[in-house]
């Protein structure tokens, strides 16, 4: 399974995604499921369930605001 | 064909940046930002490859400030209306491009904002940072809110002392805003240590890449304006733009082709090195100072001043219809006054305008000789 950080901005998505890798966290970038926002359109940075801790830990330290977290196909 | 008018737009552009835009074309020209397939996140990626060029070649605080446009002109009127609060005053320099001048015109007649430009120019030589400092100085009232300054004018190669305009402001607190359309590609611009707070830059000039790419790269916490709203491929319930740069900024769809060929032209300068390009134009200016020179009835303007723009008339020969014999010799330069009118009154050659050259790192000092003798041919008639 995976998880999905979600974004508000498909830019916000890429840094996301950028800050992961330089930290050896494998992630795509991809376009969250509207059925499952509430404001629209979002952005997100799908990453494989046993990485969620460090992922957690990169966006707090990079201050990059994560929007809400998904798994995804749950 | 000698191409000489790479100040209006760059030719020929490297292989990479044509290879790109056609592969871009042909294999992922999806719409970025909008769609999750395949094709679309694809030119995302490569939107995002160009802003981290961007933000890496200009010293951006991260790749999320860099604001696409279609062009210079866009990204001045973006700073320009989105920056300046109503009731402000505006210090210009005397050497604008209509892309700067206009904009201020323009909110000037509408009684938003006011303006005054000072000169850069005394005697036939550069004011010093100190010198230019002084004037800003002296033309700052209470409600001056910005700075607006070329790093370089587009008439000659004047280089503009824009780290120390940009560190007074910066103590004044007064925004800074540049237009690098002549500078960008051709010597370095560090907007952190120069203290720019919104740098404007065509794509297609001295960045190499395809006519339709620009971008307004903002400093830490600017935030101008939202000039244009509409589709932004996020938060679509939303009444108003989404709060996050860049998107902010960039309704509608980008030009994906554009911004992959700007990507690969960024690219292509950061292999060949500024510093490199900078000695190889200021080479030729150097060369072709000389060969013209000699030339009689050939008056070169501001030749103190080595850079990738020269100036110059023949005799009292309207420089369009030099430019006219030139082109028909197979020599492209610009004749008129290159929409800067501003500068070409400081020049004193606003009457018949000047004959513009301008270099890119694929001319050669072969293009400057066959200049010469086309141009020696027409100075003896």
């Amino acid at each position: 399974m995976r998880y999905i950080a979600v974004f508000p901005t498909l830019t916000l998505a890429k840094r996301a995604q950028r800050t992961l890798a330089a930290s050896s966290v494998a992630a795509e970038t991809v376009k969250v499921d509207s059925a499952k926002t509430t404001r629209g359109c979002s952005w997100g940075v799908a990453f494989h369930e046993s990485q969620l801790y460090k992922a957690k830990m990169i966006f707090a330290n990079a201050k990059i605001e994560v929007r809400e977290i998904l798994s995804e196909g749950g | 064909m000698v191409y000489l008018d790479n100040a209006a737009t760059s030719f020929p552009k490297p292989p990479s940046v044509v290879a790109e835009v056609t592969r871009c074309l042909e294999e992922y020209c999806g719409n970025p930002g909008r769609g999750g397939h395949p094709l679309s996140m694809a030119a995302a990626e490569k939107i995002y490859e160009c802003r981290e060029e961007l933000s890496a070649l200009f010293g951006a605080p991260d790749p999320s400030h860099v604001i696409f446009t279609q062009n210079a002109t866009a990204a001045l009127n973006l700073a320009i209306k989105g920056l300046l609060p109503d009731g402000a005053h505006v210090i210009a320099s005397d050497l604008e491009h209509n892309s700067v001048r206009r904009p201020l015109e323009a909110l000037a007649a509408d009684g938003l904002i006011s303006f005054d430009k000072i000169s850069i120019i005394g005697d036939g030589y550069a004011l010093d940072g100190g010198a230019i400092c002084k004037r800003i100085t002296t033309a700052i009232r209470k409600n001056t809110a910005a700075v607006i300054m070329t790093a370089c004018p587009n008439v000659c190669s004047l280089q503009l002392p824009i780290a120390e305009i940009g560190a007074f402001c910066r103590r004044r607190g007064i925004l800074f805003i540049v237009d690098g359309a002549q500078a960008a590609g051709h010597f370095p611009i560090d907007m952190r240590s120069m203290c720019i707070d919104a740098l404007c830059l065509p794509g297609h000039k001295g960045l190499l890449g395809p006519q339709g790419s620009g971008a307004l790269i903002l400093g830490e916490g600017i935030m101008p304006r939202v000039i244009f709203e509409g589709g932004s491929g996020s938060s679509s319930f939303e009444a108003e733009m989404p709060r996050e740069i860049p998107e902010r900024y960039e309704a509608g769809t980008l030009s994906t082709p554009a911004i992959a060929g700007l990507c690969e032209g960024v690219r292509y300068i950061r292999r060949l090195g500024l510093a490199s390009i900078e000695k190889h134009e200021r080479s030729l200016f150097l060369y072709a100072r000389q060969r013209l020179g000699s030339i009689p009835k050939v008056r070169i303007y501001m030749q103190q001043y080595a850079g990738s723009v020269l100036s110059f008339n023949v005799g009292t020969l309207p420089s369009d219809r030099v430019a006219s014999a030139l082109g028909t010799a197979g020599i492209c330069t610009r004749g008129g006054f290159h929409c800067n009118p501003w500068a070409h009154t400081v020049l004193g050659t606003d009457a018949h305008g000047s004959v513009r050259i301008s270099f890119s790192p694929f001319n050669t000092p072969q293009d400057v000789d066959a200049l010469a003798l086309a141009l020696g041919e027409l100075s003896r008639k």
